[in-house]
């Protein structure tokens, strides 16, 4: 449990296990041989691997201090009830052979935190959006010199800006990193942080909320279908598996047989160029050039040097990254305003009749 | 120089000079704007007129001599600073804010669009008094212009003339007292052309602005009640006066007017 879930979570191979024991009590611990660390916690250590066994316990407090604690180890304090002694963090996680349990619904209070905060920002930008502030940022990014040059303060206007939307960046990192109970630098990377945002509202659709959302929910959900791949790429029983295991055997075949891929696209070059299909023959043509390139270029020693376990299997985290990619090409090229596009201010005239 | 045509001073250019590299665009030019004038600038192609509009909106900051507006030298100022002592200009290619309706474009220049109260300007943006005035304001403007029905149509749809209308527009929206207008209405038809500068003459005589035109067509120069004209030609001032004294200067007729000097 603790630092050694997270450490299975996040792929590495955790350094040492802690395990909480149930069901137990200190008398029939010591009888199977294990070890007591010290008085007061019923802690033990396992006689043959030396990883830590503590048995479940709540604990009240009875003074100050670390040590005034009064613990109650018998045999009916369950999993759940030890992790709530715990604190919010990671020492909270425990898993046993089904999975995660966690100590409360933390993620359900989470997720409604998450979309209260969605509702709050979507009707705070909303409302700024039909502001004269609106109006002036809209006017700063179609021709900023213009704008100058109307009496607004092109740099102070950016700087609000980039403060606003640095503050609901900062909401939405602090929800973030309670859902990860940890947070290092390197999570942030800049794919992360630049691409795959940009790549949401392309999408979704600039300068519209609403397409905004819905290019952070598909990114989302694509990120977590990868995960899940991730997981099914290891395990049979894991859903998702077959998929994994298909998009692993298509990546092995265009590895090792370079030379039938290439002949693939130089199949579909030739009907390009019989059916007069520019657009057909570039794509082939590019197609077999990479794959001539790398069949020339790569040989078997490559392959072992790049897979040095001797399996081939895609990391599913650059196949999320081409796909997103890919959608967003297909999106700038077929669609480029997004799925919704802007919808500009245009509010009724009120003394329309006694003009006319 | 006595203080009351000191205080009729809007615009004062002293001896403004811009250079680019080897190049001098505008020459040592010097000239005053008072209260309540419609002046023209003329001149062949390539003759420093916009030049010297952009060294006095603050685009381009001048080599030497120094543009003063109500006495502030404004040399060091930006375009938005500059825009706040009353001056509005427009540009000679038309840069309306094309993904934003007409409509919008109006409502951007208007002065104090977060006074008195910033949160409810923000807040609650359609519900104030002074966000219906400036609609209002707005409206009035594209009904003088002949264009209400294009209110809500994106800039970027309008053709070439309505867009220098719009610009027109947007340029009054701010409520300046110095209107620096670059060839407002090249490319309208004739009678809206017109009828775009007897409106500027009426506002020029109603609200006492000064107005500063840039124009090629000399039949509206000359004859649509312009105070004053100043004649430019390679970088220089080549003469300021009124009308009748430009039309009979042999000098401009040589450099500027030519045939149709000639012709009359």
């Amino acid at each position: 449990m603790g630092g050694c879930v997270r450490d299975e979570l996040m792929g590495v191979k955790p350094k040492d296990r802690d395990w909480v024991v149930v069901n137990s009590s200190p008398g029939e611990m010591e009888k199977k041989g294990f070890k007591p660390i010290g008085k007061d916690f019923p802690v033990f250590l396992h006689p043959a691997t030396n990883e830590e066994y503590a048995l479940a316990r709540t604990e009240k407090k009875s003074g100050i201090g670390y040590k005034d604690f009064i613990f109650y180890f018998d045999k009916n304090v369950t999993l759940e009830e030890d992790l709530q002694r715990r604190d919010l963090t990671i020492n909270a996680i425990a898993k046993d052979a089904n999975g995660l349990i966690e100590p409360a619904p933390y993620m359900m209070l989470l997720a409604i935190m998450g979309i209260i905060s969605v509702i709050l920002v979507w009707w705070l930008l909303e409302t700024i959006l039909s502001s004269p502030w609106g109006r002036i940022l809209k006017s700063i990014r179609e021709d900023e010199d213009v704008a100058q040059h109307h009496g607004h303060d092109v740099l102070t206007h950016k700087a609000a800006s980039l403060a606003l939307g640095a503050a609901i960046a900062g909401l939405a990192g602090a929800l973030w990193a309670w859902k990860l109970t940890g947070f290092e630098p390197s999570f942030m990377s800049p794919a992360r942080s630049t691409f795959l945002v940009w790549a949401a509202f392309i999408i979704g659709g600039a300068a519209n909320n609403k397409g905004m959302i819905i290019g952070a929910l598909m990114y989302a959900l694509m990120e977590s279908v990868f995960n899940v791949l991730v997981a099914g790429q290891g395990s049979p029983d894991l859903p998702l598996h077959a998929t994994a295991d298909r998009i692993d055997r298509l990546f092995e075949w265009l590895v090792v047989n370079q030379w039938d891929a290439a002949q693939i696209f130089l199949i579909i070059t030739l009907i390009g160029f019989i059916i007069r299909s520019r657009n057909i023959t570039e794509i082939g043509l590019s197609g077999a050039f990479i794959f001539i390139m790398t069949f020339v270029l790569f040989g078997q020693r490559s392959i072992d040097e790049s897979f040095s376990t001797g399996i081939i299997q895609a990391n599913m985290a650059y196949v999320k990254l081409l796909l997103i990619g890919l959608v967003m090409l297909l999106s700038l090229k077929l669609n480029p305003k997004g799925l919704l596009p802007e919808v500009p201010f245009r509010p009724d005239r009120e003394s329309r009749e006694d003009i006319q | 120089m006595n203080s009351e045509s000191q205080d009729n001073t809007i615009l004062k250019v002293t001896n403004l000079r811009k250079e680019f590299g080897g190049l001098i665009a505008v020459k040592d030019v010097s000239f005053e704007i008072k209260k309540g004038e419609f002046i023209g600038l003329i001149g062949p192609n390539g003759c420093g007129k916009s030049t010297t509009f952009n060294c006095i909106s603050g685009l381009l900051n001048q080599t030497s001599g120094k543009v003063e507006i109500y006495g502030t030298d404004v040399s060091k100022m930006r375009p938005d600073q500059i825009h706040g002592l009353g001056m509005t200009r427009t540009f000679q290619h038309t840069r309306l804010w094309r993904k934003m309706t007409v409509l919008e474009n109006l409502l951007v220049p208007p002065r104090k669009q977060f006074s008195p109260n910033i949160l409810k300007s923000l807040l609650m943006p359609n519900k104030s008094k002074e966000e219906q005035e400036r609609l209002n304001q707005a409206y009035e403007i594209l009904d003088e212009l002949e264009v209400p029905h294009m209110a809500h149509n994106l800039a970027s749809e309008l053709s070439g003339g309505q867009s220098k209308l719009v610009d027109i527009g947007r340029s009054r929206m701010g409520s300046p007292n110095l209107l620096l207008l670059d060839e407002p209405v090249a490319g309208v038809a004739g009678p809206l052309a017109m009828k775009i500068f007897n409106n500027l003459r009426k506002t020029v005589n109603e609200t006492g602005i000064s107005v500063l035109i840039i124009e090629h067509n000399m039949d509206f120069i000359l004859r649509q009640g312009v105070d004053r004209i100043i004649v430019m030609n390679e970088g220089e001032v080549l003469m300021i006066g009124t009308p009748d004294e430009v039309k009979s200067n042999k000098a401009v007729i040589a450099a500027y007017l030519g045939a149709a000097g000639e012709e009359e």
